[in-house]
């Protein structure tokens, strides 16, 4: 409860900055909006794009992109945050189309022999070598799969909000989810029996 | 969510990722001021709107004022001309039927009748071609006017018509007649006394 009354102060407070500069052209205050979800939105396409100047730049074009089409913003349908990301989302997913990248990836029979247990269980460990390999993994998945993983688990973001920004739905990105994980505990395995 | 549970994965995987430079939203909020301007004041946005308007309107205003005026001066100066012409078409009628002699006529005052037709009906023609006469330059408009509906006049009313102003006129009776008899004279036939207008000279009454 506390968390969605930040919340909603955060947003209330995002849209009186909105209006001061859709109404007065107050830069200042959108100046103050980027100082404000600059990192995590710097997060979220660094996590897509692996190339820091990339990164940085498609973060910028976000911003830009977001000031000239500010007066279509709605409170009412998202937050500004998740209208932030869902721009850079579409940005992040022009780059990769532009320059595609070779990722990991299982065939669907060695997944099917993976327990659910052992898929869900996964993340859930404090072993610093476990968790060197997963995030070796997790960098090694495809955009979109990374993105997924950094958002529900990092970010915590609910996945109706993360179906919202990647225009999906709830459901379909949970059976995605449950693929990703299988396919990190495939490559766990495969590197620890490897050693 | 548990905050705590993906907590250590979650510091190893930030690690592996860059950071936001510190000069990031400067970089942002230079590259939006070389845009050109997206926002205005909004009360600018709120008067633009009743000025375009009122600019529209006064330009329909004005096209439809000068589309009426010129309606009327055009329904005004229609039934004008129409009504001269049908005066002048009655009158000319008329005098068709008076008995007259026209032979000395076709050899004199009908050479310089004709001669004053094809001069009229040139200018006519040289006004025809032009499709520009100006509505509002009025008296030369009418004037124009009334020689494009009198070219459509026959060439025998206007040789009537000149035969009346001749009669009319005394002086011009006695000059017409001296200048036929002249020009029979030259041509070596037999004179003629008997001039068409009918107007009795003082020679004629001694």
């Amino acid at each position: 409860m506390t968390y969605i009354l930040v919340m909603k102060q955060q947003d209330e407070k995002d849209q009186q900055m909105i209006d001061h500069v859709l109404r007065d052209g107050r830069q200042a205050d959108y100046a103050l909006l980027v100082d404000s979800y600059r990192t995590r939105l710097f997060a979220f396409v660094a996590t897509m794009v692996t190339c820091r100047e990339d990164a940085e730049e498609l973060t910028q074009d976000c911003f830009v992109k977001a000031y000239t089409q500010l007066a279509q913003y709605d409170s009412q349908r998202s937050s500004f945050y998740t209208w932030l990301r869902s721009i850079s989302y579409r940005l992040c997913l022009d780059h990769i189309r532009r320059h595609p990248g070779v990722w990991l990836e299982t065939d669907e029979l060695t997944l099917q022999a993976i327990s659910d247990d052992e898929a869900n269980s996964v993340l859930d460990t404090d072993d610093d070598q476990r968790i060197q390999l997963l995030v070796e993994a997790i960098r090694r998945l495809p955009p979109t799969e990374r993105l997924l993983i950094q958002q529900h688990y990092f970010e915590q973001q609910p996945l109706a909000v993360i179906a919202e920004v990647t225009d999906t739905d709830a459901g379909t990105l949970a059976t995605r989810l449950h693929r990703i994980r299988k396919k990190l505990y495939q490559y766990i395995k495969t590197r620890e029996h490897g050693r | 969510m548990e905050d705590k549970k993906y907590s250590k994965l979650k510091a190893a995987f930030e690690a592996t990722q860059p950071q936001v430079p510190a000069d990031f939203t400067e970089q942002v909020m230079k590259r939006i001021e070389e845009q050109p301007s997206v926002y205005q004041s909004k009360r600018r946005r709120v008067w633009q709107y009743p000025i375009i308007a009122a600019v529209a309107a006064s330009i329909v205003v004005l096209l439809t004022f000068y589309y009426l005026y010129n309606q009327e001066e055009t329904a005004v100066e229609q039934p004008l001309v129409t009504q001269q012409i049908e005066q002048k078409d009655s009158s000319l009628k008329a005098e068709i039927k008076e008995p007259k002699i026209m032979i000395a006529q076709e050899k004199a005052v009908t050479d310089k009748a004709r001669a004053a037709i094809q001069r009229r009906t040139a200018t006519v023609i040289a006004h025809k071609v032009s499709t520009t006469i100006p509505a509002t330059d009025s008296l030369d408009y009418y004037i124009d006017k009334i020689e494009r509906e009198l070219a459509q006049v026959d060439e025998s009313l206007y040789i009537e018509r000149m035969n009346k102003v001749i009669r009319a006129d005394e002086r011009l009776q006695r000059i017409v007649n001296s200048y036929i008899l002249h020009t029979l004279d030259k041509e070596g036939r037999p004179q003629t006394a008997d001039n068409m207008y009918n107007v009795k000279t003082e020679e004629d009454e001694e």
